[in-house]
């Protein structure tokens, strides 16, 4: 007698494997379904869209290469905004790096009142883009702002910050700094995951702090460290918010970066063809940078007891 | 008897169901989008209220969209959700050029609406396109000068007045500008980076940006020195504040200024007069702009356009002709919102004499005096492109940090490679 069809099925749902990829379906499929219907189409689109000119109103005009042409032999200001993000993301993304790992490492101490301190230094991490803005345009107030008030404490006579060429894109990257909590959290996660025996082993062999630090800390946070690098890379090549708000990307776009840019194009002078264009143009270089890392994590991210030669 | 009543209430329904239905069927409805602030769309949907009664016929449903208006009109337009009639500003040749909103001459004709008698020339140069009138005006208030009268007699200044030019300017400055060592106590004058203000400043002199073929005429003498003269109020004369001293109080503009009395006179718009309903203390009143080689000043408002998708156009101009007709703009000037683009309405008693300003006389007849002095901005379809240019260009300028010559070149070059 054949099995019953029951069985079958029972068989298979009691399959462990296929029952953890089932919960996966299940679990993942808000997040596949909403790609799917309202990411994923337009994005396949916008591809054709960086092919042609539109203006929202007309039907799309097939042009083939030549907003990208433009882009590429052009157009200055894309080459000025690139410079401008590229400036950002290279400062403030290993700035980022350094700060947080430091006052995680403080943080990690064992200390009274240390969960008031932790508080404290995730707090601003939670304050919208909007009003860290509107507050950091305060600070930075040429004269009456507190940061030029400080350096005038110094005897230094502080630039006009934001509404100086040469120091604007500087000022967006001391104010990325009070969004540093994410990565303290994440960092502060990873060294309380290191073994208490590694510590002590090398206490054994006479390590001191500091040795303690570069052998042992460091090496096993890697992991997080990639993690906190590819993603402040991508945030950072994609800033908006604080140039839109703060500067418009002035003056004389010294602060213009790539994202308002293409949304200048795209909604504000009906170039959407164009935007879509530099939108691909940043998702390439974006790209390119994060496989580079990637590549260059074999040579630098320790995982688990792996040793490297 | 009894069977009678049954068939006369049977008859009722039946003719309430055949009422209704007729009704149904005539019923236009048409959609509109506005923008502005809450107690705009108050006056708004009290206008479309009077609109309703004079068109039974033509149910009208307000849109309003609270920010980013023009992309999400242009996203309605784009998805085939176009409303019938758009509330439109400076990007109405966005639209205009592109097709999207109609021609309503040939509307304006059959209806016999008499533009030169209903508005003001310059105000319906601003919505035409080649040749052709795309938005009804609908709010219109050109851009004044306020101006403190304490400060002006303390300073024995006479007040401003449209024989003034731009000596006299500099003069009433400086006498009204008061300095403590080095911190300025009160500004004689203040204005900032916004285009109404150095665009008004260029055509006083002569200068235009574009020229009636579209193309950039702005490496000219008029230009240059218009734009020398506006930033030498600042860096010169030292009648006005800098970028700097904006940014040292948190960038407010110049409005905050004058209504807590630190600047004895500016230039904005009508808005004005309602915020200044604030500060009962202050003594201020208005007056047109003043000139050099001419006088002109920016007019600031909005038109209503029909859109090439609307299936009810012509229902749509009726709502925009009895909209911009006297009765209906009655509601912009009962509830203090704006100037009424209706010469007549402007001319009235209902607006001259209103109580715009809590108990103090001001001189209405201003608005009226200013409107044959108002330019007309080129409002290109690539205004936004345009207006970029000359900002980015600018900013170093008010920074003092680039010459004007210097500046113009560049916005001359750009634009011709950006218009072409």
């Amino acid at each position: 007698m054949p099995p019953l069809k029951e069985d079958y099925m029972k068989k298979f749902f009691e399959k462990p494997k296929w029952n953890e990829s089932l919960w996966f379906y299940i679990m993942i499929s808000p997040w596949i379904v909403g790609f799917l219907s309202f990411t994923l189409g337009p994005m396949i689109y916008s591809i054709y869209l960086s092919l042609s000119k539109w203006d929202l109103f007309q039907p799309p005009q097939y042009i083939g290469l030549k907003n990208y042409i433009k882009l590429f032999t052009m157009d200055d200001i894309f080459w000025k905004a690139l410079y401008n993000t590229f400036y950002y993301a290279i400062i403030s993304v290993p700035l980022h790096l350094i700060i947080a790992t430091g006052i995680a490492y403080m943080l990690n101490k064992k200390m009274k009142g240390m969960r008031i301190y932790r508080t404290a230094f995730y707090l601003p991490s939670l304050v919208p883009v909007v009003a860290s803005s509107m507050l950091f345009v305060w600070i930075f107030a040429p004269d009456t702002g507190i940061l030029n008030q400080f350096l005038a404490f110094f005897g230094i006579d502080g630039p006009a910050w934001l509404l100086d060429a040469a120091w604007v894109k500087f000022s967006l990257v001391i104010m990325s700094l009070w969004g540093v909590g994410g990565g303290i959290v994440l960092l502060l996660a990873g060294m309380r995951g290191v073994p208490d025996e590694l510590y002590e082993a090398s206490e054994i062999d006479g390590a001191g702090k500091r040795q303690q630090f570069f052998r042992i800390t460091l090496p096993m946070l890697t992991p997080v460290l990639f993690f906190n690098l590819i993603m402040g890379i991508i945030g950072g090549l994609q800033t908006f918010a604080q140039v839109y708000i703060m500067t418009s990307g002035g003056p004389n776009n010294a602060s213009l970066m790539v994202v308002p840019y293409l949304y200048d194009h795209a909604f504000n002078f009906y170039n959407m063809g164009y935007g879509s264009a530099l939108a691909w143009a940043l998702f390439a270089i974006i790209m390119i940078l994060t496989l580079l890392v990637f590549r260059s994590s074999s040579m630098w991210v320790y995982y688990e007891s792996e040793v490297k030669s | 008897m009894k069977k009678s009543i049954g068939l006369f209430i049977l008859f009722l329904l039946v003719m309430g169901l055949i009422g209704t239905g007729v009704i149904d069927a005539e019923t236009t409805e048409l959609k509109m989008t506005i923008y502005g602030s809450k107690n705009d769309i108050a006056i708004y949907e009290e206008r479309i209220v009077l609109a309703e009664e004079m068109y039974p016929d033509i149910d009208v449903e307000l849109i309003y969209i609270p920010g980013e208006y023009a992309q999400k009109v242009k996203t309605m337009i784009a998805g085939g959700q176009a409303p019938d009639i758009i509330m439109l500003g400076e990007d109405v040749h966005a639209y205009s050029s592109k097709g999207q909103i109609i021609r309503l001459d040939e509307y304006i004709k059959e209806y016999n609406v008499d533009l030169q008698e209903r508005f003001a020339d310059s105000v319906v140069a601003q919505y035409s396109y080649r040749g052709g009138l795309y938005a009804m005006p609908d709010r219109s208030g050109a851009m004044i000068v306020y101006y403190n009268k304490d400060m002006f007699d303390k300073a024995g200044v006479d007040y401003p007045d449209k024989d003034w030019t731009w000596d006299d300017l500099v003069e009433a400055g400086q006498k009204l500008t008061i300095r403590e060592g080095d911190e300025v106590v009160q500004w004689g004058f203040a204005a900032g980076d916004w285009w109404p203000w150095w665009l008004s400043f260029i055509y006083q002199n002569g200068g235009e940006i574009l020229n009636e073929n579209d193309q950039p005429v702005v490496n000219t003498p008029e230009v240059i020195e218009a734009l020398q003269f506006y930033n030498d109020l600042v860096y010169k004369y030292r009648i006005a504040p800098s970028l700097e001293d904006f940014a040292n109080i948190g960038d407010p503009g110049p409005d905050p200024l004058f209504a807590q009395g630190k600047v004895a006179f500016q230039i904005t718009g009508f808005w004005n007069v309602g915020s200044l309903k604030n500060v009962p203390e202050l003594n201020w009143d208005i007056a047109p702009l003043w000139g050099n080689k001419k006088n002109a000043t920016v007019s600031f408002g909005s038109g209503l356009g029909i859109t090439k998708d609307s299936k009810n156009q012509e229902a749509a101009f009726r709502i925009l002709e009895f909209l911009t007709s006297f009765e209906g703009q009655l509601p912009i000037v009962e509830n203090r919102q704006d100037v009424p683009a209706n010469l007549e309405l402007q001319a009235s008693d209902e607006f001259v004499n209103a109580d715009w300003a809590a108990g103090r006389d001001i001189n209405m007849d201003v608005f009226k005096e200013s409107a044959d002095i108002i330019l007309t901005p080129p409002l290109h379809p690539q205004w936004n492109e345009i207006m970029k240019i000359f900002g980015d260009n600018l900013s170093e300028v008010f920074m003092n940090k680039r010459s004007v010559e210097d500046a113009v070149k560049e916005i001359q070059s750009r634009l011709e490679f950006t218009l072409f």
